[in-house]
């Protein structure tokens, strides 16, 4: 009998590590295009984390995947599942093999990586996302590297949300207070945090800005309390900057009957189905358009007029960023506002206004800007 | 200053230590009830996401609470029946046996979500039910009494009321007492005929259920979605309150509100500009401060105790 139990239990570990290697259903490690195409263009995809998650490494394989049906190329996806020592090997394999014309890598985890292979095999090319790549400092004539520009889309939001705060519309109150919550504290997120201080404060330089940070991107309960004590400090909006805890805040506007903004993706319409009543309280979302500049420069390496050593930093003017035009928005915001933010669209995209970035900023820069919120 | 105090002393500032606290009660509960079996579980971050999950999708495909709620209850009591196994009847270490199920429940949980939704991030894809919040009859009327007690999720009732039941069943029932005396000194106990093992067993499943009521009331009541890895160490910070209540159920309690008020603060303060790294740290302060007392405290007991013997 005991012997039967330990059976069982090593059948259980068995199964259980197994079914855990099971190829996933779409995505994961399976190329679109199998068979035959020889002269097919090949290009491997390196995504930092896993596909699926609904956020940014999906936004990143959508692009890909739109490429390779209208330009009919053969793609892969090498998932690292946020393990760093699987960087080097995973990018020296694909770009020593040469089976690949083209290795899209991203994000400022993978930069330093992906710049040792490209120095390695100058004959790889290489198309870089989310992260700048040092082309002063050595030579990286075979890379590229597109980012989009979240100040930028983060700087309309903070204007939306200093419009509506003194707009009177529902779920506004009388105070000029408007909140934002991040997950970690870090360059990327003060990027956002910085845009929507400049926003607010161009709008109306009275508003003051709540901001707090989860201090990580899982701990989604904390995300809904910090919104809710933002709220119940007078703001009305709250701009949620957090990966998967942002559902938390989003899920605080409902009950505080406030007003929410998402990020990255347009979270009123993915909650439409299973949570309308949400929705309603969602305003727009700030969303990186990274799969579209993704989609252009392979396009545009397929038809040889991609221009190599060099970054993009795609703002609105790119169409690197925007805000969710959905039917929520249409309905929520005035359209005398509307038409402002459109306004001031216009003039970042012209470069009369300069947004600021926290990228590059030494910590006592970032600080005097957030020192502004609260004024 | 002025606005800190306000923040504070304020009806929604009570309400929101109650909110945030129910988890923590949850499974400060469930690790004391496990404590008095004298068993060093600690898997219950693992259990909690389980029960989370299967809240959630128990409650998405039947459209019935109740089912939501049984399967939370039955995927979380699966994973300390596993712990049980392992540590009882395999001899197996208990730290690392909780450990493995706290990294089984974080990708498990994960991968389950997925095969069923697709997603890997949150359950935001499935039309999962949530448990509704209450008014409570009088209560209600009271001024600032009921606004702080009336209004709040179901589940928090149930907490509340299982900190009553849990005392009964540790300090007035023979199986209370038997839990007790396999903690305290097994040998002593099977020389009476108490069967340990079976009854360390039936102390975890306990355990595992009042630990899975926390873990469902964070995805059908506090949220109502399951995020991945959303308990993010309310399992621990419930080990450390029971610690902290020395095995006895009204400490306990008390224990857990103190950890979810400083959380509850720590969550305001922030926004009033004070950094956030060091309010982001304040529970876990609260927390060690909390140990040293207890630590302190349990010293001279036992330094009590050794000179009656001599």
């Amino acid at each position: 009998m005991k012997k039967f139990g330990k059976l069982a239990a090593l059948a259980l570990a068995a199964t259980i590590t197994l079914t855990g290697c099971a190829t996933p259903k779409d995505g994961g490690n399976s190329s679109t295009d199998t068979n035959s195409g020889k002269d097919k263009t090949k290009v491997a995809v390196v995504i930092n984390t896993n596909l699926g998650d609904k956020a940014f490494s999906d936004l990143v394989w959508s692009g890909v995947t739109r490429a390779a049906e209208d330009l009919d190329l053969e793609v892969k996806a090498f998932e690292l599942l946020g393990d760093a020592t699987r960087q080097e090997p995973t990018l020296t394999e694909l770009s020593e093999s040469g089976e690949w014309d083209l290795v899209v890598s991203g994000t400022f985890n993978l930069k330093e990586a992906t710049q040792d292979a490209a120095l390695e095999f100058p004959e790889q090319k290489f198309i870089v996302y989310d992260t700048e790549v040092d082309f002063a400092e050595d030579d990286y004539s075979n890379v590229v590297s597109v980012m989009s520009k979240q100040n930028e889309g983060s700087f309309l939001a903070g204007a939306l949300a200093a419009m509506l705060t003194s707009s009177g519309i529902e779920g506004t109150n009388e105070e000029k207070v408007i909140g934002f919550v991040g997950g970690g504290e870090n360059s990327a997120i003060n990027d956002f945090l910085v845009g929507y201080i400049e926003g607010a404060k161009y709008v109306d330089p009275e508003v003051k800005v709540l901001y707090s940070y989860i201090g990580d991107f899982t701990n989604t309960a904390k995300g809904k309390e910090l919104a809710l004590a933002q709220y119940q400090q007078g703001a009305d909006i709250v701009f949620a900057v957090a990966g998967s805890a942002s559902l938390g805040a989003l899920n605080a506007s409902k009950e505080a009957g406030r007003l929410a903004i998402g990020v990255d993706q347009d979270h009123a319409l993915n909650l439409e189905e299973t949570d309308p009543e949400t929705s309603k309280h969602i305003v727009t979302s700030v969303m990186k358009n990274l799969d579209v500049l993704i989609y252009d420069k392979i396009a545009e390496y397929v038809n040889g007029e991609i221009e190599w050593g060099k970054h993009i930093g795609a703002g609105l003017a790119e169409n690197g960023m925007s805000l969710a035009d959905n039917k929520y928005y249409r309905e929520i915001v005035p359209a005398e506002i509307i038409e402002k933010v459109e306004e001031i669209t216009e003039k970042v995209k012209s470069g009369e206004i300069e947004v600021p970035t926290a990228i590059g900023m030494s910590t006592e820069e970032v600080e005097a800007i957030k020192a502004k919120a609260s004024k | 200053m002025e606005i800190i105090l306000d923040s504070i002393f304020s009806t929604e500032f009570f309400f929101s230590v109650l909110r945030v606290a129910t988890p923590l009660i949850f499974v400060s509960l469930a690790a004391l009830v496990v404590k008095n079996g004298g068993v060093m579980c600690i898997a219950f971050e693992g259990m909690m996401l389980f029960s989370a999950l299967g809240a959630v999708i128990g409650s998405a495909f039947s459209q019935s609470r109740l089912v939501g709620i049984l399967v939370g209850l039955l995927l979380g009591m699966s994973i300390s029946a596993i712990f049980a196994y392992f540590v009882l009847v395999l001899n197996s270490n208990g730290v690392l046996t909780g450990l493995a199920l706290n990294i089984l429940g974080s990708g498990g949980t994960v991968f389950m979500l997925y095969l069923i939704s697709g997603d890997k991030g949150s359950s935001t894809a499935l039309k999962s039910l949530i448990i509704p919040n209450v008014d409570i009859p009088i209560i209600k009327d009271i001024p600032v009494i009921g606004e702080i007690l009336s209004g709040h999720n179901i589940l928090t009732y149930v907490a509340l009321i299982t900190v009553v039941v849990v005392y009964i069943l540790i300090n007035k029932t023979p199986l209370g007492l038997r839990i007790r005396s396999v903690g305290e000194n097994p040998h002593a106990a099977e020389s009476v005929g108490i069967k340990v093992i079976k009854t360390k067993f039936i102390a975890l499943m306990i355990g595992g259920f009042i630990a899975s009521l926390g873990g469902i009331y964070m995805s059908m009541g506090y949220l109502p979605f399951f995020t991945r890895d959303m308990m993010a160490g309310r399992g621990f910070m419930g080990i450390a309150a029971s610690n902290l209540g020395g095995g006895l159920t009204i400490p306990t309690f008390a224990a857990a509100l103190l950890f979810g008020s400083a959380e509850a603060l720590s969550n305001i303060m922030q926004s009033l500009r004070l950094p956030s790294e060091f309010m982001q740290m304040v529970p876990y302060i609260v927390t060690l401060i909390g140990l040293m007392l207890v630590g302190g405290n349990n010293k001279k007991l036992t330094f009590k105790k050794e000179e009656k013997n001599e």
